[in-house]
């Protein structure tokens, strides 16, 4: 848990039309919202947030940027939809978590959780390569990146001993097809 | 001698498993003898009135339940065979005996002794005059000019009811509906004060021309057409871009207040593109078509902050306002606003004053509450006297028409039980009064009047049947119908003598029927067993307690007399508890010249509603015997 009490005790002004840009860009309501609280009951990933969800709507209402993009808690969301099962507005909390996290790399910052983003670009680089995940580059490209290669190696080279990581990819048969998502996506190069 | 009948209702087997009605009748032969099982229904009733008025009978014992429209109907019927209303007596078989008390022998054995106390009780010699028949009056008195008091009124025509609305030039919202609606009188004028009971009541009103009497059979008071805090809000002037407003609601607002809230902020959002904060503590939408207002308000835009009362910082800052709060988790909020609506919580329209003349009790800044939300919304502490709209709480529009609505289907209702039931009151006889104006004094309506006679006089108008005024009487010259004099001591003599199975050592308990008779019921109902020792003796008000009452069942044997009804603030009639101790100070000072227990003497409180209470009472009263002050010291029940 983060506490930042920096964060939490600076100023905020607020910016509507941020807000609504985000809520517009996710396609859910946000304005909804009573701030019930049910989603942060509920997250698995609550007690890691600095952020919990709940206050996250409250600041996206509000449009407060900069306390909204500087937090990790959109890094943190792992879709797992507990929070949209259980919104009583009907609210996909997951939706908006992506729209910030958008929001933050058009922004050029990736948040408080740089890793986090790093860790997803190389997923989607061996899914773009090979049509599916392939944990030894995945773990490899991350931990060089990470700079923690010397931490990740003696449990990679345990796994390659016992066969759980593979050192060659499997490819996927019709690799063009992936690419084309990709390029449908419209988002480019992860 | 009497010729008195027994009618038996054996409510459609529901008693007959626990007590069988032809041993009630050999105990104890009655004249004469019916045994019914659909008392409640009219078929019932109609068979039971042709019985009657065929027997020729001049007293009627009933057995049956404590179903309200049962007591009605039997008193309906007794008054279709020329019975006295003094003459006319219903024991509870139903939810004092068979449901309370669960082993057959001792609910048939308890019934045996209520249905021979009644029968000697109404062969006791006794006044027997009626009071002066007063008719009821069908006629609903409106008080107010606004949506409360128009909803009230149309539904009143629709029911057949004729209206007289009384509108006060002086009030706010007054004037508000001049339509010419036929069947509703309407006047001008102030109500000074409220005399009668429900089904006769007098309405004394100040009008321009001098002051009026109305007669009306139920009052429903409303306010004027209330105030809209917020009906003139609009955003305030700023050139170029959208306005940005923040309300702040009152910690704990009325449904007024929410409803102007939201409209004015979803207009501001909805209209003019504005940009509205609204703070609050709670939003209070607790109210028909406020959820869906806020629904609304979300989903244009409107931001919502809940924030702790005194959290919230505001200061001047050029044309505007700044704002600062501490929104717990996500940080300190500065933002600048146009415009900063505080919104205050209104005062009632009409005051204190209303309440004043109805002799009803009105709450914090005037407002008249009613009597229990849950149980009775529209109803107040006064039967026969209604509170719907704005006289009640700040409401919206639809609210005060829901409410006046539901007030005038109570009012009709409530006419039309008084007009089903005879009409019980005091009744004086004039040999025996000495003109003392003790009655006079005593009486907490102002019910008896100075004639020029050799007797003071009653007025059926005012009269609710407290008996406060029989227990004052030194003579015995004031009797109430409902429970006359000589008939009480001889059901309570044959009660505690244990005249028929049971024996002495019985506990007599006289539970006024505005509180705790209703306890007694609900134990019945919810089959709460208590012993069945306990007799229980409707009172109409624990102020119709005499010294005697305590004292003469102690003599014949009885164990104990327990004397139970309202809290002090909440009794009908004013003084009925006060008096009931003064009552039993002075049967606990005769019962040690007598030689009997003076602790066997005890008041207690109830609320209708504290059932547990009286159950935790009887148990005490018949369970090892402790003192009125053990009972207190263990915390669950309090002597007074």
């Amino acid at each position: 848990m983060r506490s930042d009490a920096a964060v939490t005790r600076a100023r905020h002004r607020s910016d509507p039309s941020w807000g609504g840009r985000v809520g517009a860009a996710s396609g859910e309501a946000v304005g909804l919202c009573y701030g019930c609280g049910v989603c942060s009951g509920g997250c698995p990933l609550a007690s890691h947030m600095d952020l919990l969800p709940s206050r996250l709507m409250k600041a996206v209402q509000l449009g407060l940027r900069d306390r909204v993009l500087s937090a990790a808690s959109p890094w943190l969301c792992v879709a797992c939809q507990t929070c949209a099962v259980r919104c009583p507005n009907g609210i996909d909390l997951s939706r908006v978590m992506d729209a910030v996290r958008h929001e933050a790399i058009g922004d050029g910052r990736e948040g408080a959780r740089p890793e986090i983003h790093s860790f997803h670009r190389w997923f989607l680089r061996t899914v773009r390569l090979f049509g599916r995940a392939h944990e030894g580059l995945l773990s490899a490209g991350f931990s060089l990146q990470a700079g923690q290669l010397r931490r990740d190696l003696p449990t990679g080279l345990a796994l390659m001993r016992r066969r759980r990581l593979a050192l060659l990819p499997h490819r996927v048969r019709r690799i063009r097809e992936v690419r084309r998502l990709f390029g449908r996506a419209g988002r480019g190069r992860p | 001698m009497r010729r008195s009948a027994l009618l038996i209702c054996t409510c459609g087997g529901t008693v007959a498993e626990q007590i069988a009605a032809d041993r009630l009748v050999a105990v104890k032969s009655p004249d004469l003898v019916r045994i019914a099982s659909d008392l409640c229904s009219p078929e019932g009733r109609r068979r039971a009135a042709a019985w009657l008025c065929e027997s020729a009978a001049d007293s009627l014992v009933t057995a049956a339940c404590a179903f309200p429209p049962v007591a009605s109907a039997v008193a309906e019927v007794a008054t279709r065979a020329g019975i006295s209303p003094g003459l006319v007596r219903l024991v509870d078989l139903r939810e004092c005996c068979a449901w309370a008390h669960p082993d057959p022998r001792e609910s048939a054995a308890k019934a045996e002794r209520l249905v021979v106390a009644s029968l000697e009780g109404i062969k006791a010699p006794e006044v027997t005059a009626s009071p002066a028949e007063t008719p009821v009056t069908g006629r609903v008195l409106v008080i107010g000019g606004g949506t409360a008091a128009a909803a009230a009124a149309t539904r009143l025509l629709r029911l057949g009811c004729p209206v007289t609305v009384i509108r006060d030039t002086g009030a706010p919202g007054s004037g508000s509906d001049d339509e010419s609606s036929g069947g509703v009188e309407t006047i001008e004028g102030r109500l000074e004060r409220l005399t009668g009971q429900v089904g006769r009541f007098l309405a004394a009103v100040r009008t321009p021309g001098g002051l009026e009497t109305i007669e009306a059979g139920a009052v429903i008071a409303t306010g004027g057409k209330g105030e809209r805090p917020l009906d003139t809000a609009s955003a305030p002037e700023s050139s170029g871009r959208s306005p940005a407003v923040a309300f702040i609601m009152p910690v704990e607002p009325r449904p007024d207040a929410a409803e102007a809230v939201l409209s004015a902020a979803v207009r501001l959002a909805e209209e003019q593109g504005g940009r509205c904060l609204v703070f609050f503590s709670d939003i209070g939408v607790a109210a028909p078509g406020l959820e869906e207002l806020y629904l609304k308000a979300r989903g244009v835009g409107v931001t919502f902050l809940r924030h702790a009362d005194g959290s919230l910082e505001a200061e001047r800052e050029g044309n505007g306002w700044s704002i600062r709060v501490d929104l717990p988790g996500v940080g300190l909020l500065d933002e600048s606003v146009d415009a900063l609506v505080r919104v205050d919580a209104p005062a009632a329209p009409c005051g204190g004053e209303l309440a004043g003349a109805l002799s009803i009790s009105s709450g914090d800044g005037g407002w008249i509450p009613g009597e229990a939300m849950a149980v009775a919304p529209v109803g107040t502490e006064r039967p026969g006297v209604f509170v719907a709209g704005t006289a009640r709480a700040p409401a919206t529009s639809r609210q005060a028409a829901v409410q006046g609505d539901a007030a005038a289907v109570a009012a009709a209702l409530a006419i039309s039980s008084a007009a089903a039931a005879p009409h019980l009151g005091a009744v004086v006889d004039a040999d025996r009064c000495a003109m003392c104006l003790t009655c006079f004094r005593t009486c907490p309506h102002g019910a008896l009047e100075i004639g020029t006679g050799s007797a003071v006089r009653v007025m059926p108008w005012a009269c609710r049947g407290c008996g406060i005024c029989a227990a004052a009487c030194p003579a015995g010259a004031v009797q109430v119908v409902e429970s006359p004099n000589g008939r009480m001591l001889a059901e309570l003599d044959s009660l505690a003598r244990g005249a028929a199975a049971g024996g002495p050592g019985q506990v007599i308990a006289f539970a006024c029927a505005n509180s705790a008779l209703q306890a007694v019921q609900a134990l019945g109902r919810l089959r709460r067993a208590y012993s069945s020792r306990i007799v229980v003796v409707p009172v109409p008000c624990l102020g119709r307690m005499e010294p005697l009452h305590c004292i003469r069942p102690l003599v014949a044997g009885a164990r104990k007399v327990l004397l139970c009804g309202c809290y002090d603030r909440s009794c009908e009639h004013l003084e009925g508890p006060r008096r009931a101790r003064t009552a039993a100070a002075r049967a606990r000072d005769l019962a040690v010249v007598m030689g009997v227990d003076p602790d066997a003497v005890q008041v207690w409180s109830v609320a209708p509603v504290d059932w547990h209470r009286l159950h935790q009472i009887f148990e005490d009263a018949t369970g090892a015997g402790p003192a009125v002050g053990e009972a207190a010291g263990r915390g669950r029940i309090h002597a007074i």
